[in-house]
């Protein structure tokens, strides 16, 4: 077997050795540290460099590996750690904008997408929450951030130009019968 | 288990991976996003955080750009200019991923497009100086220019998958499969947010939903489920091994987006037919 195979079978091998003994381990009361993550990352990388010296005909499969554990951490494009779905939570939320009637906001008619506005949202509370917000606040400064968002974006004409639009959080989780429940709270409103 | 080594791909193959891209690459500049953030970034990434890019907000820069990159794609499909084709296109994908992505919402569904490209210049580069200087890269580079850069391509993908599998093993501590069956929420918040969007992918949303309801009861089958999904991504660098190897990881990875399309309503259309190209075709041009 040559070194090249070597790296390949060790790189796969273990990364799936410790996924499938997690799967049938006990449960985890949390998720890890940043810190232990971040030395995780390191210790790969650093095996992938030598990996990429060793095996130089996969010398940019390790290197490629290496470069999204370090420089893809905060997302230096075209580098990227993929992070989506990475920790499956048991209650997670998402962002709506609702007229005063709770009729939901098509969300396009202000040039955006769902989706961005919910990631906005979660770098918004992070930020704030890292300044020391209680994660209620930091989802209120989140919220005030998204509403000037939304007054900056309205159309010029049609009921959305001038009605109050309000930015609600719907927060669902599993109920003790294993069903999906869903809690709804409102955050800010727009002038 | 034999040493690994470049496959030799036929001229054919060559061109159908050519072709094969910048089809891929044109559907992409295509899909640019007219409607474009304003202002300085809220959350630079990459470049943004030394070079201010809000220079890219105005109409006219964008449709100067999309012409530059609809040019230097077609060079590329012609196999004409590609030395000057490709950096204009590696440049221009950097700096729109960049920009788009610096405004608080990163979005990764174009990032292979970029991924290729920076991996296929780079392969380009080395292959061009090693044979001006000749430098004896051998182990590295193939023995044709189209080689090194399609070797460098499908390595730098198989890293990606790789990246985002190993990813879910360090976040979660190694119980990702375990704790998997928590996805089901997301299943619910898609179709919540495809709602609100409303639009043709409504009722691809509605079976999603449906299909996630079948599923909630049954943790240990969603469990097997989302633990092939992981397992595709671990084992996609296998796939070095041989064309053969790669053309099953190749299948194994469009299986992997097509279910997630169905069950999480997530699609990378655009990483599907990247690995299309350049798994799955080129061992049927032999």
């Amino acid at each position: 077997m040559s070194i090249a195979s070597i790296t390949l079978v060790v790189g796969v091998g273990v990364p799936v050795v410790v996924a499938c003994v997690g799967w049938f381990g006990p449960e985890r009361s949390s998720w890890p540290s940043a810190k232990t993550m971040r030395l995780w990352a390191g210790v790969i990388a650093v095996a992938a460099i030598v990996a990429a010296v060793i095996a130089p005909v996969v010398a940019i499969l390790w290197i490629f590996l290496a470069l999204n554990l370090t420089l893809g951490t905060r997302e230096n494009v075209p580098f990227s750690r993929y992070p989506m779905f990475c920790r499956p939570a048991r209650d997670i939320w998402s962002v709506q904008f609702e007229g005063d009637d709770e009729t939901p906001v098509p969300v396009q008619a202000l040039g955006l997408a769902p989706v961005d506005v919910n990631k906005m949202f979660a770098h918004e509370a992070r930020v704030a929450a890292r300044r020391g917000a209680s994660e209620t606040a930091a989802r209120q400064a989140a919220a005030r951030k998204i509403a000037a968002l939304v007054e900056s974006r309205r159309p010029a004409t049609g009921p959305w130009s001038s009605a109050p639009i309000h930015i609600v959080v719907l927060d669902y989780s599993f109920d003790s019968t294993g069903k999906i429940a869903t809690v709804r709270t409102t955050l800010d409103v727009t002038p | 288990m034999t040493a690994i080594s470049v496959p030799s791909w036929s001229p054919d193959a060559f061109t159908a991976m050519r072709l094969g891209f910048a089809f891929v690459v044109l559907g992409s500049i295509a899909r640019l996003q007219f409607f474009r953030p304003r202002g300085r970034p809220t959350a630079p990434v990459g470049l943004a955080r030394i070079v201010d890019l809000s220079w890219m907000s105005g109409p006219v820069m964008f449709t100067w750009s999309q012409r530059a990159m609809y040019a230097a794609v077609v060079c590329y499909a012609a196999d004409v200019l590609t030395v000057y084709a490709l950096p204009v296109l590696t440049i221009a994908f950097l700096l729109e991923l960049t920009y788009r992505s610096s405004y608080g919402a990163v979005n990764h569904g174009h990032h292979v497009v970029c991924v290729v490209l920076v991996a296929m210049l780079a392969g380009v580069l080395t292959w061009n100086a090693a044979s001006a200087f000749n430098w004896d890269l051998s182990p590295l580079t193939a023995d044709s220019q189209n080689a090194t850069a399609a070797w460098w391509a499908i390595q730098a993908v198989l890293a990606m998958y790789f990246t985002s599998g190993l990813q879910k093993v360090i976040a979660s501590g190694g119980a990702w499969i375990r704790v998997s069956p928590n996805l089901l929420l997301s299943v619910q918040r898609s179709a919540h947010l495809s709602r609100l969007r409303g639009g043709p992918r409504q009722s691809a949303e509605e079976r999603s939903e449906r299909l996630s309801s079948h599923l909630i009861g049954r943790r240990s089958l969603v469990r097997f489920v989302f633990a092939l999904g992981l397992l595709v991504e671990l084992v996609a660098p296998i796939g070095l091994f041989g064309e053969y190897v790669l053309l099953a990881v190749g299948i194994g990875l469009i299986a992997l987006h097509l279910a997630n399309a169905a069950l999480l309503t997530i699609r990378f259309d655009v990483w599907a037919l990247v690995v299309l190209v350049f798994f799955v075709i080129p061992p049927f041009f032999r």
